[in-house]
């Protein structure tokens, strides 16, 4: 186990190391230094000393090296655009909200996607779980924007029941969270249905019923604590698809967070920004990643941890 | 007297006679994916689609790019059938052209990654040990992170256009298509066929071509498969974002992305580009999942 976590610990630390170098250079080769364009009246002098001040002048590797000091210090260094905006205080503002809101949307997908899941395949070929599994096809195949487009239009353009924009009260969460976590109870009703109807059918199911267990005990423990394995493996991709959903919806409900900074930034072209941004998600999803393999090996002892 | 035991005019008996034509992997194959009813109708949806977009925009009076001001931000009529855009764009057209980009983007990244990813996961497979260790840790880090950062990132370093996204498509999504490959060919690296064809002094890149790949071929399409509705999904995306195909080129991302504004107020310039993406989605996928089901009945449940 202690080996197995390590192992993790140290491909993770690679995957982080590889990032930041892709990133730094694809950032450099863009043509250019970030203070020429569009500034064509700025004097040789300004030029020199901008480039001194963000030690632009010195050769490309130790610009690099001075960079991942920075990172492993948790400086992402400033903006260039506007030089009092620090990326380290733009991940503190932006992403605590978007936090808030991917956490809520994790636990509505996970509790949804579970129980209509688990009732598809209890009752299943009937009506209900013919309508959910129609809706959890749609939720598979339609692309986030055009859901929450709809649902935007639908509660706030049409019905007038939500808020479009902003984050002031309880109201405001529903629809991001709601477009949010369409797609992923979608994914997790057929994942644990499928599962569900397969482990119903094991031998243990069926002894738990012998021994005179009740239905719902069966299906919640017997049933349930096997079936749900796969959607534990899911989180991993739900933390990273949560991410880039976060660019369309904090965009389309004006909520400033991390996501619409990201976008915000990559339209400004502000190169620093994009790539600190893009480090600390990267950081960001590898650690989630990281913990949702432990916690798997933990739950399901079965599972061969240093193959 | 007792003809009990004797033997039986065996001349009668066609026991031993092939009744029917063999039935090749391939057709067998087809023959199950044209029993699935939401497959086929998939397919249908995408070869009515795709010749509208090849035909429909010669077919039509207007460019994508042309302003009529005498018909500004105006309702589906007969002259525009999916009304204008705040322009005088004919929306109709650009949906059109939208389908043109989109299909494109959706068939070659999946063509180039296949290739990539076949031939990737093939040497892996194939060669294993250090080779196979190396290539696939970096495999593994790939996709640990979302490939639309990857994605964003070529895109800055290219350029907003549609041979920048191409080109971020194809760099960032091949890794999929590349671990099945590997599992496949390492599976079956020891068949007999392929110890047979070492022995008769083939060489190692002609086994992985013409024994191997072939004969792993069927999850490796299935894969394929999920890549289109995936690369047009990024390509919408990123075009939704602001990010994607520059103007006043249209594709469906980025007509949804102009309508934003209006939605309220002209809701029609929202509905044709994400029901034209939903319809693709949905066929795409239909398609996906009855190829799964014909090509690999062992999946099937």
């Amino acid at each position: 186990m202690v080996k197995y976590i390590v192992k993790r610990i140290l491909s993770g630390l690679v995957t982080i190391v590889v990032l930041i170098t892709c990133c730094f250079f694809l950032m450099h080769a863009i043509p250019g230094s970030p203070f020429s364009k569009g500034e064509q009246g700025v004097p040789e002098a300004v030029m020199q000393r901008l480039n001194e001040k963000y030690g632009l002048d010195q050769p490309i590797y130790k610009q690099y090296f001075r960079y991942m000091e920075n990172i492993a210090r948790g400086d992402f260094g400033f903006s260039y655009k506007n030089t009092t905006v620090h990326v380290n205080d733009l991940i503190a503002r932006g992403f605590p909200i978007s936090a808030r809101i991917g956490i809520l949307a994790i636990l509505v997908s996970v509790v949804v996607g579970i129980a209509l899941g688990i009732v598809s395949a209890v009752k299943r070929g009937s009506l209900f779980d013919g309508i959910s599994m129609v809706v959890a096809t749609i939720g598979v195949c339609v692309p986030l924007f055009v859901i929450s487009v709809l649902l935007l239009y639908l509660f706030a353009g049409v019905l007038k029941w939500l808020p479009t924009y902003g984050l002031s009260t309880w109201k405001h969460y529903i629809l991001p969270v709601a477009c949010l976590s369409f797609s992923p109870i979608a994914y997790i009703a057929r994942m644990t249905r499928s599962s569900m109807l397969e482990v119903m059918q094991q031998d243990y199911i069926r002894t738990a019923r012998a021994k005179g267990v009740s239905e719902i005990m069966v299906i919640c423990k017997h049933g349930l604590r096997n079936a749900i394995l796969p959607v534990v493996t899911y989180l991993g991709t739900l933390i990273a698809n949560l991410l880039t959903g976060s660019f369309i919806v904090e965009r389309l409900f004006a909520i400033p967070g991390l996501g619409k900074y990201f976008v915000d930034s990559i339209t400004a072209r502000d190169y620093n920004i994009i790539m600190g941004v893009t480090i600390f998600l990267g950081i960001f999803v590898v650690i989630c990643n990281l913990i949702v393999d432990v916690a798997y090996g933990i739950i399901d002892p079965r599972v061969k941890l240093d193959d | 007297m007792d003809n009990r035991f004797a033997p039986l005019d065996t001349s009668a008996l066609s026991a031993d006679e092939i009744s029917r034509p063999s039935v090749s992997y391939w057709q067998d194959a087809w023959r199950r994916f044209r029993r699935d009813k939401l497959a086929m109708f998939g397919l249908v949806v995408i070869v009515i689609i795709s010749l509208f977009a090849i035909f429909g925009p010669m077919a039509c009076p207007y460019g994508y790019d042309e302003a009529d001001f005498f018909h500004i931000g105006e309702w589906p009529s007969r002259e525009h059938w999916f009304g204008t855009d705040a322009l005088g764009r004919d929306l109709y057209v650009r949906v059109l052209y939208g389908a043109r980009i989109s299909l494109s983007i959706g068939v070659v990244a999946a063509l180039v990654n296949m290739v990539i990813g076949i031939l990737y996961g093939g040497i892996a497979g194939y060669f294993g040990g250090a080779v196979d260790n190396i290539m696939m840790r970096i495999v593994d880090i790939l996709i640990a992170l979302p490939s639309l950062l990857y994605t964003i990132l070529i895109m800055m370093l290219l350029g907003t256009n549609i041979r920048s996204i191409l080109i971020a498509l194809c760099l960032s999504s091949w890794v999929g298509t590349a671990r099945i490959t590997r599992s496949q060919v390492v599976s079956l690296k020891h068949q007999e066929y392929a110890l047979a064809a070492k022995l008769a002094g083939a060489s190692d890149f002609e086994i992985l071509i013409r024994h191997l790949l072939p004969n792993a071929m069927g999850p490796i399409i299935v894969s394929v498969m999920f890549l289109i509705p995936s690369a047009i999904f990024s390509e919408a995306f990123l075009s939704f974002l602001g990010i994607g195909i520059a103007k006043p080129m249209a594709s469906w991302g980025s007509l949804a992305n102009d309508a934003i504004e209006k939605l309220t107020s002209a809701p029609y310039q929202m509905f044709f580009p994400i029901a034209a993406i939903s319809l693709t989605m949905f066929s795409l996928n239909f398609i996906g999942d009855g190829l799964r089901d014909a090509l690999d009945p062992k999946l099937k449940k």
